[in-house]
């Protein structure tokens, strides 16, 4: 790239070099943040850092000296993921994707690192059951049935931050029992 | 954002549970579809105040997306298996009669029929070698479960005497008490005949629904997507249970005549487990409905994807449709269990579908290239028109 012959001016050089510098503190200081950040929102890890790539390779695209702040970053980032989200709901209307993606559709493989052992399983379920039933009703309506926090406040007749609390409570009385691995830095 | 938030510094250290509290709402307020930036930017300032913070938010959600990674019909599994185990653990009904009044026996035996109607509605899809896991406490009840491999049927007399023919790749439990008879049919078809039990209702959960019965037979078959209940002899009651209906001992059949229906001999009602909608009751052909005990299985009216959730039951191969458009166009007709290929081959004639063999345990419905072909030439049309 840099011995090719440019049309830029020098200053255009500097300033990609200072974009550079800026975003690769945002990323020493903001990465570990905007993963977690993507992964709440995408529940796939391989995709959070993914669109995280990309929030990077557009904050250095940058055309004017906008602000170099986290906040622009997590904006790109979410804007991303809606892009995807629509993607998503795209590719699973009738289009030419079903016939050429067929295969695909046969097995949904999990990753190897989310495979449980039916004890560590057990052992969730034996402390859930412990609960008290409201909390254990939210954990159940959220974690196993994919129902927004939203939708369990409407159904259990509780404010949101109540089901929140509940299903935080549950998953804290589960800590620790599933097999713990170090997210890579 | 900061009235409905309450997340302040912790002076004690020592709240460890209120770390994972914070951290927690938090990670659930991430995961949630409306999010503003500030929430973003309140988020990032918790997150970068203490590595503390970082640690409980981190290890919370490692946990969280291991559990959500979980195959969705396991989870739904998961969610049954717990509901049916808190239900086994209740106090049985000797000791509640024993150490409470009149009344609070009363609302003791509403509020399990009440937890048991809910476990059913935790439940879509099931894969049921989970039972098996074994931590399933028993109380003094008799217990048991039953599971078909695909393209087998099984007939077993139950203790009671009542009689279940279970249909292929089909599983069923059971658990009966002196108070009542419950099953679970956890996936597939079958029918019941009940032994007369006046003292002790016949009850089966399948789906958010319960249907319940004294002296009967009637005939249920499940899939991914709806319950269809078909009686043929006597009289049992549908009632589709409602997810806030559980300890607080609500007559949920009170709110709404749409919940519950009373069916006799020759009728069937047809419930959508994925969508709530009135239960309507309609005629049917009992005989039709448990053809299948002979080996034809008969659709009228179903849409394609439920009939092939029941054709893979006996397939030899597994059907799998790949457009969503293809499995809601609706079917009507027979099949003879074992000649599933040759009429798999002649829907090609009657649905704009194609059967592609891809290998010797798949079989994918797609649909035809003919009708892709249309809609890319209409696309193609609609371009230059556009220009």
């Amino acid at each position: 790239m840099e011995g090719a012959p440019q049309d830029q001016e020098p200053v255009d050089e500097t300033a990609a070099s200072t974009r550079r510098t800026l975003v690769a503190r945002l990323f020493a200081e903001h990465n570990r943040a905007l993963i977690s950040f993507l992964t709440a929102r995408l529940h796939c890890e391989q995709e959070a850092f993914d669109v995280a790539q990309e929030a990077y390779v557009r904050m250095l695209q940058l055309d004017q000296p906008v602000s170099f702040h986290k906040a622009y970053l997590f904006r790109i980032a979410q804007n991303l993921i809606t892009d995807r989200v629509r993607q998503r709901i795209v590719r699973e209307r009738f289009t030419e994707d079903d016939v050429i993606n067929f295969r695909l559709l046969q097995v949904e493989p999990e990753p190897e690192r989310y495979a449980f052992a039916q004890q560590e399983l057990d052992q969730v379920q034996q402390r859930l059951a412990e609960l008290p039933e409201k909390c254990r009703e939210a954990f159940v309506h959220h974690i196993y049935m994919d129902r927004s926090t939203q939708d369990i406040a409407v159904r259990m007749k509780l404010s949101e931050r109540m089901v929140r609390l509940y299903i935080v409570r549950a998953l804290a009385h589960c800590r620790g029992l599933l097999n713990q691995q170090e997210r890579p830095a | 954002m900061s009235d409905t938030f309450d997340i302040r510094p912790q002076a004690d250290g020592g709240q460890q549970l209120d770390l994972i509290e914070q951290a927690g709402e938090w990670l659930l307020r991430l995961t949630e579809d409306e999010l503003s930036p500030e929430e973003i930017a309140a988020w990032l300032e918790w997150y970068h105040a203490a590595p503390e913070h970082r640690q409980a938010f981190d290890q919370l959600q490692r946990e969280y997306e291991q559990l959500k990674a979980i195959p969705t019909t396991q989870r739904l599994a998961l969610a049954e298996q717990l509901q049916a185990a808190v239900l086994a653990t209740q106090p049985s009904p000797a000791t509640a009669r024993a150490n409470a009044v009149p009344h609070a026996t009363q609302h003791r035996r509403r509020s399990r029929l009440g937890l048991a109607a809910m476990a059913a509605t935790v439940v879509l899809a099931v894969s049921a070698g989970l039972w098996r896991s074994g931590w399933l406490p028993t109380a003094e009840a008799q217990t048991g479960i039953y599971q078909t491999e695909r393209g087998v049927h099984q007939e077993v007399k139950l203790p009671d005497g009542s009689q279940l023919a279970l249909g292929g790749d089909s599983a069923a439990s059971f658990r009966f008490t002196d108070e009542a008879r419950y099953i679970v049919l956890e996936s597939g078809e079958a029918y019941f005949q009940v032994a007369h039990d006046r003292s002790r209702p016949f009850i089966v959960n399948v789906g958010g629904t319960t249907v319940r019965a004294v002296g009967t037979a009637f005939n249920i078959r499940r899939s991914a997507e709806r319950v269809v209940v078909t009686v043929s002899e006597g009289i049992v009651d549908v009632q589709r249970a409602t997810d806030n209906t559980s300890a607080e001992g609500t007559p949920s059949a009170d709110r709404g005549p749409a919940r519950s229906v009373r069916l006799s001999a020759g009728e069937e009602v047809v419930l959508a487990l994925r969508e709530i909608k009135p239960l309507t009751v309609k005629p049917a052909d009992p005989e039709a409905a448990t053809a299948w005990k002979s080996g034809r299985l008969e659709f009228v009216d179903e849409p394609l994807s439920g009939v092939i959730a029941t054709i893979n039951r006996y397939s030899r191969r597994e059907v799998v449709i790949t457009s969503r458009e293809l499995g809601k166009l609706t079917l009507t007709g027979s099949v003879m269990d074992n000649h599933i290929d040759e009429w798999l081959i002649s829907l090609q004639d009657i649905l704009p579908m194609t059967v592609v063999t891809v290998s010797e345990s798949t079989v994918l419905l797609a649909p035809s290239i003919a009708a892709l072909e249309n809609r890319e030439l209409e696309r193609r049309l609609k371009a230059q028109k556009d220009q």
